[in-house]
């Protein structure tokens, strides 16, 4: 009996894990399952010279009148509207004197290989109902931080098309988990349970990016001397590019035509 | 212990258990307080039928344990009860007369008070107010037609989870008074609202303890509900919506609250809400 009983509880057990993700909760780094569509480019990753390489900034910019951030309906969680007496926002449109946060710029193209992450790993955390930051960008195989700060219970889904979907619990503050991307490409968020709740993490396979702030200034540093197509990307607003050639140790001002209402 | 003296101690157990069930049975007849306060006009019919159940179910059960306890006596010998055949005829009634009584007490009796219940919460009737409940992962949306009667038109593209949650179509005027309104369902009390239950991914259960009504959200497809809620609920007393389908991870957090309001103070609310054009 135990013979035929053996295989069949390992089946079991099988078919029940083969929708297990790569997530941990409270782990270390982790890797993806290769169910990916564009592997990262082949080679050792390469280290970017932070004192002879280039800088790109700008400001990235909207002339007229933005679309207005409407008004989120929170009555319905207690600690939620608890959390912002005076209500909440969306938090597509933050443009302050005509400059646009929460833009995340990067080299799309003219990258050879791969380069390590400048920063450290990155967090995303969630926090009086919302993710913080909305927007943020990090290198294939950096373990992001996701945790939850609030004393509620959060939904986090990750809805990727190259990486591996995960969507996991966070039941109270201080739960985290830690999840690596292996592809290339920027990622929505979400939490099912507090639907307006989004952010949008940009996975690149170098450290050639930068999210906007209020100010909507960024700054890209350590850039390999080269001729480079340089995008701004918004959650609303369209794609755009820019072409520039960068020289050792140069510091490049670089100009995207600026948003406008449509 | 001698043998006579097992089979009273036997007895007297036996006495017992029966006796606990039968006060258990009285007990759930009489003693309402295991269910949430009667909330709609249609609870007291809906209760009747919880207790007939519940009664009747009690009644059978009692009953076998006697005739069980009958049996197990009336056999009672030393070297166990003998093997003793049943007659066609016994054969016969103790076959029939069971499954006669079950139907009649069950079935019948169930169909007698709950069909005209059924029949409440299943037809709409005119003057009712048409709400529209739509379950998703993990929340509960409802929506109002506004003043003009007319329900917007959705477009799936233009689905956005924070401002967006029901995909009305921001080009169709029908749309623009539309009242959407998140994770609480605000209901006039005395007047009979006909709800139309949809669901965005899986199925879910639109489930209102206090209404004592329940109805599936099934994806593709709008089911319905009718109900009179009979009093306002008392400030910072909302009625609890509790999802009854097992819908995933999150299910336990899929909660609404029913603010039932006067009907004066409901007209005032359907004044001051923002509409999805706003």
């Amino acid at each position: 009996m135990l013979r035929f009983a053996t295989p069949a509880v390992l089946a079991v057990v099988s078919i029940l894990c083969a929708g297990c993700g790569d997530s941990k909760k409270g782990g270390g780094p982790t890797g993806g399952t290769g169910k990916d569509s564009e592997p990262a480019p082949a080679g050792p990753a390469k280290k970017a010279d932070l004192e002879n390489g280039a800088i790109v900034k700008g400001v990235i910019r909207f002339e007229g009148t933005p679309p207005q951030d409407k008004a989120l309906q929170i009555d319905g969680d207690d600690f939620c509207r608890k959390q912002h007496g005076e209500g909440m926002k969306s938090e597509y449109y933050l443009v302050k004197d005509g400059k646009v946060a929460n833009c995340l710029v990067y080299i799309k193209d003219g990258l050879q290989g791969r380069y390590e992450a400048i920063a450290g790993n990155p967090e995303l955390d969630q926090k009086g109902c919302r993710y913080d930051p909305h927007v943020l960008g990090m290198v294939a195989g950096q373990a992001l931080l996701i945790k939850s700060s609030d004393a509620t219970g959060h939904n986090v889904h990750a809805i990727p098309k190259k990486n591996d979907e995960f969507n996991i619990m966070l039941t109270k503050a201080g739960d985290q988990i830690t999840h690596a991307f292996r592809s290339a490409e920027i990622v929505p968020f979400k939490c099912d349970i507090h639907n307006w709740m989004s952010a949008w993490v940009g996975v690149f396979n170098h450290p050639f990016f930068a999210v906007t702030g209020e100010d909507g200034a960024f700054e890209i540093r350590g850039i390999p001397p080269g001729k480079y197509t340089l995008e701004v990307w918004h959650e609303k607003f369209r794609v755009q590019r820019v072409e520039v050639e960068v020289k050792e140790k140069e510091t490049k001002s670089v100009e995207f035509p600026a948003y406008k209402a449509e | 212990m001698r043998r006579g003296e097992r089979g009273a101690a036997g007895g007297l157990v036996l006495a017992l258990f029966l006796a606990a069930i039968a006060v258990a049975v009285v007990a759930l007849w009489f003693w309402r307080g295991w269910l949430p306060p009667q909330a709609s006009e249609q609870a007291r019919g809906v209760d009747r039928v919880i207790s007939y159940i519940a009664a009747a179910a009690g009644l059978i059960l009692v009953g076998g344990h006697f005739v069980l306890a009958r049996f197990v006596l009336a056999s009672r010998r030393e070297g166990g009860p003998a093997y003793r055949p049943a007659g066609r005829r016994a054969e016969l009634l103790l076959s029939v007369i069971p499954v006669a009584v079950m139907v009649a007490v069950t079935e019948v009796g169930t169909m007698v008070l709950g069909a005209p219940v059924w029949k409440d919460v299943h037809t709409r009737q005119p003057g009712d107010l048409e709400v529209e409940i739509t379950g998703m992962q993990y929340e509960w949306l409802a929506r109002y037609p506004g003043g003009d009667g007319q329900w917007g038109r959705r477009d799936i593209e233009e689905f956005d989870g924070a401002i967006n949650p029901l995909a009305l179509d921001p080009r169709d005027r029908a749309g623009k008074d539309d009242i959407v309104s998140r994770g609480v369902i605000v209901l006039p009390a005395g007047r009979g609202v006909w709800f139309s239950i949809r669901s965005w991914d899986v199925l879910h259960g639109f489930n209102v303890p206090a209404f004592r009504l329940k109805q599936d959200a099934v994806p593709g497809m709008v089911t319905h509900l009718r109900l009179v809620p009979s009093a306002p609920t008392p400030p910072g007393a909302p009625l609890e919506v509790a999802c009854a389908e097992l819908c995933s991870s999150g299910h336990y957090r899929m909660k609404a609250k029913v603010i039932v309001l006067s009907p004066e103070d409901y007209a005032k609310w359907l004044e001051t809400a923002p509409r999805f054009g706003d």
